[in-house]
């Protein structure tokens, strides 16, 4: 009988041991890391866009149901990111326009914006600060238009920064809808903005175009 | 946790059952493995996480019947650029296999020499429940569901301390893709003991 007993013993230390042993994933913020895109390849395949606009401040996903559910992160590097989503559009290729009036029609309109939502559930929408005000060089006021998302769900954490291409000759004035054919997802990338350095910032969004070979129009 | 309780679970119901059954044999097994085929695409690390145990039964002249559990986990995880269809995702993923088999084995004996080793050979069948998940950032992929299958095993048993017998085995499983669940394969090298 102790002989058994101490079998048992034996039998269940190896058996914790080896739940011990069990993969554990990421350790470290940096393993989280993730940078995605998605397009649509109807849109590409059959348009060759050369100018955009873009709206020089940084935009907010929000939650509009429940503002509880809204995070209160504050961001420092929001021009540092305009200026590497311009900078890339222009290495490939693209003339960034400076207002949209009747003379002066971008093909693309490009939104750099960032996830404040806590708990995401399904679809969220942009919101930027100058929609509840007077933006000047913006004839268009779509913040109640419907985002055609290709699926790249919101299904990302606070501080994410997502940037969406709408195919501007597309929009749907009538119905409300605008087209997003092309959307880059940087996971978490302002979850401490503080502390998030400028090459992370640089290499994540260097990576959403350099994945992207399709937005090279040269 | 829910692993945990549910092998000591099956532990404990395999040492009760196998004990409180006439002239019934108890063993465990330390199990390494490598995945073969499909499930080598899903990952090719080796693993040295696994284990299983069996009630085994001589019901003729050095021939045995067992049931076993087993629990096998294939861990891998790879940084890189992944792309689905029109989604290409740049980050670290990690891809996990659980698999589960729970087999009713036959074994033929043969008597090697006087002092008790044996050389063993069997076959098994039964279902396996195997989990496949990718994990990235947040995110996580999960496919899983039962699966039939079988595995052939050949092995040493070798006189050991303690009335026990140390086994050395090499067991191969292989379990049918289903319409949800893509088939698993794996070779392992095992080392346990009966008694």
């Amino acid at each position: 009988m102790q002989k058994k007993i101490n079998y048992f013993i034996i039998l269940s230390g190896i058996i914790i041991l080896a739940y011990g042993c069990y993969p554990g994933g990421p350790e470290y913020y940096s393993d989280l890391d993730l940078v995605t895109t998605n397009y649509s390849p109807e849109f590409w395949d059959n348009n060759s866009p050369m100018t955009y606009f873009m709206p020089d401040s940084l935009g907010y996903i929000i939650d509009r149901d429940d503002p509880d559910n809204n995070d209160t992160i504050s961001i420092n590097d929001s021009d540092l990111i305009l200026e590497l989503v311009e900078e890339n559009m222009t290495t490939l290729g693209y003339n960034r326009l400076d207002t949209i009036d009747e003379f002066n029609q971008p093909d693309l309109v490009l939104f750099s914006q960032v996830l404040v939502v806590k708990v995401t559930y399904g679809g969220y929408y942009p919101w930027y600060p100058w929609w509840d005000g007077y933006y000047p060089y913006w004839s268009g006021y779509w913040y109640d238009y419907y985002w055609g998302y290709i699926p790249v769900a919101y299904s990302f954490s606070v501080g994410t920064v997502i940037l969406e291409m709408v195919d501007y000759h597309s929009i749907d004035t009538v119905n409300k809808n605008l087209d997003v054919v092309w959307v880059a997802g940087i996971d978490g990338l302002l979850r401490e903005s503080s502390k998030t350095n400028e090459k992370v910032l640089s290499d994540q969004i260097d990576k959403a175009f350099y994945n992207s070979p399709y937005l090279n129009i040269q | 946790m829910k692993k945990l309780i549910l092998f000591l679970g099956l532990y404990i119901a395999f040492a009760i059952g196998s004990h409180a059954y006439a002239q019934g044999d108890f063993v465990i097994n330390y199990n390494t493995s490598i995945a073969l085929g499909e499930t080598n695409d899903f990952i090719s690390k080796y693993s040295f996480r696994g284990f299983s145990m069996e009630g085994r039964w001589e019901v003729a002249d050095e021939i045995y019947v067992g049931v076993s559990g087993a629990w096998t986990v294939f861990y891998e995880s790879e940084k890189g650029t992944f792309v689905n269809e029109t989604r290409t995702t740049s980050t670290t993923q990690y891809r996990y296999i659980n698999a589960y088999p729970l087999l009713v084995s036959g074994y033929k004996y043969f008597t090697l020499s006087s002092k008790g080793l044996s050389f063993y050979t069997g076959f098994g069948i039964g279902p396996y429940y195997v989990e496949t998940k990718k994990d990235y950032s947040i995110w996580t992929e999960t496919n899983n569901g039962w699966q039939f299958g079988f595995a052939p095993e050949i092995g040493f048993a070798i006189p050991g301390p303690l009335d026990a017998d140390i086994l050395l085995s090499i067991k191969y499983n292989y379990a049918f893709k289903t319409s949800s669940v893509p088939e698993f394969s794996s070779l392992g090298i095992n080392i346990g003991f009966i008694y």
